[in-house]
C-alpha cells in the first residue's frame, strides 16, 4: 500500500514538473517535440490512473472479511438468539436450558460477506 | 530551427516504420509472450496457494501434537497422493473395485492423520482429512498448470500455450474455491454442501439417534402415521458417511417394504440461477464417485421403490465454502417440502426413507 502511494506521488510530481517545463519553454515552432512531450505526459497520467485503480482494488480485497453468526432457538417456545460464531459451535449442539424449560439448541450457523465498500467517484 | 523540425519528423517517420514492421513480423511471438507472462503470473499465484496450504497443514499438525522432524517432507509426499482408477475396459464389478479403492483411500488418510495429529479429537481429525483433500486438489491444479506451461515453453507450441491461457480463468475458479475451503475446514464451520445433513438433522431433532457403522446416523421418526427413517452422516466432523450402504441395508431389513426413498442434496447450479432454490426431481441425488449411488439405484430398482430427489442449487464456491445465509434459510423450506411430499405420495403405515446427503461438517444431530 505504502509503496504504491509513493509511486503515485512520484509519478504525479514528474508530470507536474514536465508540465511546468513545457509551459515555460519558448518553443512554439518545434511542434514535433511538443507532440512528443505531450505523449509522454499522457502516458504517465495513464500509469498514475492505473496504479490508483490497482490500489483501490487491493484495498477492497482486504476489507471484505467474512462474518459468521450462530442462531440459537428453543425447542419449546419461540425464543431466538443471534450471536457471533464461537469456536466449538455446531448445528444442533445443545447449549442450555431456556427460561420456559425447553432445551436450547443451535439452529443455524451461516456466513455473510459484507457488501463491497462504495467505490470512489472515479470508478463508479 | 527549421532543420531541427525536419530532423525530428524524419526520425519519427523511421521509428514508426520500424515499429510497424516489427509488429507485422513478430505479432504471433508478441502474443505468445503476453500469454506466457499471464500464465507465469497465475502460476506464481497458484504456487503461493500451495505454499499456504502446506503451512496451514503443518501448523495444524503441530498444534495437535505432531513431533515429526521432517514434517515438511511428509506433507509434500501427501500432497502428491493419488488413486489409480480401476480398469473400465472390463466393466464387470467395476463399482465394487472402485468402492474398495475409496475405502482404502479413506483408511489411508485416517491412518496418516492419526499419525501426524495424534492429539486431535475425532471431529478435528475428520476436518483435517478434509483439509488434506482440498490441499491435494489445489496442488494437483498447480502441477497441471506448471506441466503445460513448461511443455508449451519447451516445444514452443502456440496451441498448448493458447489453450492453457484460455482455460486459466476456469482453473483458477476451482483452485480458489478449494483454497478458500481449507480455511473453513480448519474452523469446522458448516459448508454449503451441508444442506442435506442440515435438513435431515432438523427432521430427526427430537428423535432417538442410532449410530450405525461407517459414520452414519439413523433415526426413526413417527410422522402422521408413517414411519420415517432419517439418515445423515455422523457430525459435526467433516464426514459424508455411507448413505448408499445404509439405505441398502435398511431396505433389506424391512424386506423391501419401503414406500419411498427421498434424497436431499446440494447440486451445482448453472450460472444465472439463484442460489438456495429448491428443485424436485427423480433419481439418486448424491454426488459420490459411484458406489453409493449405484447401491441406492440398485436396491430401489430391485424392490421397485420410487426415488425422489430434492436438490438445493449452489455454486461450487458456495458448496465448498462456509454456508451462506440464503442456503441456511432454505433448510426450513426443504423440511416443509419433504413433509408435504410425504403427505401427498404415501399413506399411513408406510415406511419412508429420507436421506440428507452431503458433508456434515459443523452440523451435529
Ligand atoms: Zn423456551
Amino acid at each position: 500500500m505504502r509503496k504504491e502511494a509513493l509511486r503515485t506521488f512520484l509519478l504525479s510530481a514528474l508530470i507536474a514538473f514536465l508540465l511546468t517545463f513545457m509551459l515555460f519553454t519558448p518553443w512554439e515552432q518545434d511542434k514535433e517535440a511538443r507532440l512528443f512531450f505531450k505523449l509522454i505526459i499522457l502516458l504517465l497520467m495513464l500509469t498514475v490512473l492505473l496504479s490508483y485503480v490497482q490500489s483501490i482494488k487491493q484495498a477492497e480485497r482486504i476489507k471484505r472479511v467474512e462474518l459468521t453468526y450462530t442462531v440459537i432457538r428453543c425447542s419449546n417456545c419461540n425464543y431466538k438468539l443471534e450471536r457471533e460464531y464461537r469456536e466449538g459451535d455446531f448445528v444442533f449442539k445443545r447449549v442450555g436450558i431456556c427460561q420456559c424449560g425447553g432445551s436450547l439448541y443451535i439452529d443455524m450457523i451461516y456466513t455473510i460477506k459484507p457488501q463491497r465498500p462504495s467505490k470512489p467517484w472515479l470508478l463508479r | 530551427m527549421n532543420g531541427s523540425v525536419e530532423q525530428w519528423s524524419s526520425i519519427y517517420y523511421m521509428l514508426s516504420l520500424l515499429a510497424f514492421m516489427f509488429l507485422i513480423l513478430f505479432n504471433q511471438r508478441i502474443q505468445v509472450i503476453m500469454w506466457l507472462m499471464n500464465i507465469t503470473r497465475v502460476l506464481k499465484k497458484l504456487e503461493r496457494m500451495v505454499d499456504e496450504c502446506r503451512s496451514t497443514l503443518i501448523n495444524t499438525m503441530r498444534k495437535y501434537g505432531c513431533t515429526l522432524e521432517d514434517l515438511n517432507y511428509t506433507i509434500n509426499e501427501l500432497l502428491e497422493f493419488y488413486v489409480i482408477e480401476p480398469v473400465e475396459r472390463d466393466p464387470f464389478g467395476v463399482i465394487r473395485r472402485l468402492e474398495h479403492l475409496i475405502n482404502l483411500q479413506r483408511g489411508k488418510f485416517r491412518e496418516i492423520v492419526g499419525r501426524l495429529a495424534p492429539k486431535a479429537d475425532d471431529v478435528t481429525r475428520k476436518n483435517i482429512e478434509n483439509m488434506i483433500e482440498a490441499s491435494i486438489a489445489v496442488n494437483t491444479l498447480y502441477r497441471i498448470v506448471r506441466h503445460f506451461f513448461i511443455l508449451g515453453k519447451k516445444t514452443k507450441s502456440m496451441l498448448i500455450i493458447a489453450q492453457l491461457e484460455m482455460a486459466l480463468p476456469y482453473i483458477m475458479r476451482f483452485a480458489e474455491a478449494y483454497f478458500n475451503a481449507i480455511k473453513v475446514f480448519s474452523q469446522g464451520k458448516p459448508l454449503g454442501d451441508g444442506i442435506g445433513p442440515l435438513v435431515a438433522g432438523k427432521l430427526m431433532l427430537n428423535a432417538e439417534k442410532k449410530v450405525v457403522k461407517d459414520d452414519t446416523v439413523i433415526a426413526e421418526v413417527p410422522f402422521e402415521g408413517r414411519r420415517l427413517i432419517v439418515i445423515k452422516a455422523l457430525g459435526p466432523g467433516g464426514e459424508v458417511g455411507k448413505p448408499g450402504k445404509v439405505i441398502e441395508e435398511l431396505v433389506e431389513e424391512n424386506g423391501g417394504k419401503v414406500a419411498r426413498i427421498i434424497m436431499i442434496d446440494a447440486a451445482l447450479k448453472l450460472e444465472g440461477e439463484k442460489s438456495g432454490d429448491v428443485v424436485e426431481g427423480i433419481g439418486a441425488a448424491i454426488g459420490d464417485p459411484g458406489p453409493e449411488k449405484f447401491r441406492i439405484e440398485e436396491v430401489a430398482t430391485r424392490y421397485n421403490i420410487p426415488l425422489d430427489a430434492i436438490i438445493i442449487k449452489e455454486s461450487l464456491e458456495e458448496a465448498v465454502g462456509a454456508m451462506k445465509k440464503e442456503i441456511a434459510e432454505a433448510a426450513q423450506r426443504v423440511v416443509d417440502r419433504v413433509k408435504e411430499l410425504i403427505r401427498e405420495r404415501t399413506k399411513e403405515g408406510d415406511i419412508v426413507i429420507v436421506a440428507g446427503i452431503g458433508n456434515t461438517m459443523g452440523i451435529g444431530q
